[in-house]
């Protein structure tokens, strides 16, 4: 399904916020995800589906002060 | 040395660490490491789905006795904040929370109102806040109110390595506070941290002055011990300044 993430399209070959974040080959520590501005919980990663069109945010760790 | 608690923790390391600007992230590592710190800053950042992610800083902080303190450099509101928190209680599994919110990018100054906004939410969600603040007395003791976990005022603007410009207003704000002070911003030597820690500051944060050393390991090492001198100095107590001079030595004649 065709979906974006943080405003890039992205060809999703699954159908799970896990399955996103093992294609994106992001690590599960210091990553969060939100769909449009729901936030999903890690512990609801494994059961929450994606719907096409889906507008996904994904942050993770960065060096700062 | 007394040690410092902060919203139900001991730190026994009176020295926070930024992880911005290092050249490596090995580098970064060695100088938390020199450092002692026991609190150390994380930012957040949108990932780039074009590029490999495989730059898992993380792995360079985590240590037992390190808290991570998540920032939430990027926004420019209250709104923004909040969001970002929980972000990063997700992402970092932790309600400890550096909030920041600088509006311009041409000062990084910190918007008092959506700062002060952002923390009475914040405490109410749970999170442990310490904001980055303007060294406002005022401003702080209302931070104080809303349930901050300590507050964080700035010594001069962020990464000038300009010292205690603020001093005059710290110094209001160390003798006011009833939550930890922690000097932020600005300290660009180990004796501008050492002078913080003489006036009775709690803590400091240090990041740029560390990082774009040419030896960022030894330079974490001499802020390391610029803190614990500057603390032991304040704890012991220092002598009153005085325009008069005092002879310390005895002044009896015994040449004549």
């Amino acid at each position: 399904m065709q979906i974006t993430v943080n405003d890039k399209p992205v060809d999703f070959q699954g159908v799970t916020v896990a399955q996103l974040v093992a294609q994106l080959g992001l690590p599960e520590t210091g990553v969060a995800v939100a769909i449009g501005m729901d936030i999903v919980p890690k512990t609801e990663w494994g059961a929450k589906s994606l719907a096409e069109n889906d507008k996904v945010m994904i942050i993770k760790a960065a060096s700062g002060g | 040395m007394t040690k410092l608690t902060i919203a139900g923790r001991e730190f026994t390391s009176r020295l926070f660490l930024g992880t911005g600007k290092f050249s490596s992230n090995e580098i970064m590592r060695k100088a938390i490491a020199a450092s002692g710190t026991e609190m150390v800053t994380v930012a957040m950042k949108r990932i780039d789905t074009q590029n490999s992610q495989t730059d898992d800083m993380l792995a360079h902080i985590k240590a037992p006795g390190i808290q991570l303190l998540p920032n939430t450099s990027g926004v420019r509101t209250a709104e923004e904040a909040i969001f970002a928190a929980k972000l990063s209680r997700e992402a970092f599994g932790t309600e400890w929370l550096k909030l920041e919110i600088h509006p311009d990018p041409r000062n990084l100054l910190p918007d008092p109102i959506e700062t002060l906004k952002a923390t009475e939410e914040l405490v109410k969600l749970g999170f442990k806040v310490l904001p980055y603040c303007q060294a406002d007395p005022i401003l702080c003791k209302r931070l104080e109110e809303a349930g901050a976990s300590t507050v964080m005022p700035l010594a001069a603007p962020i990464g000038t390595n300009k010292g205690l410009r603020t001093e005059d207003f710290l110094r209001m704000i160390i003798e006011q506070s009833t939550v930890p002070v922690v000097v932020d911003a600005g300290i660009g030597a180990p004796s501008h941290a050492a002078a913080a820690m003489e006036m009775g500051a709690d803590a400091v944060l240090v990041n740029t002055a560390i990082a774009v050393a040419t030896n960022p390991e030894l330079m974490a090492e001499a802020f390391k011990e610029a803190v614990v001198t500057g603390r032991k100095a304040y704890e012991a107590g220092l002598g009153a300044v005085s325009d008069s001079v005092e002879a310390s030595s005895p002044l009896t004649s015994f040449l004549n």
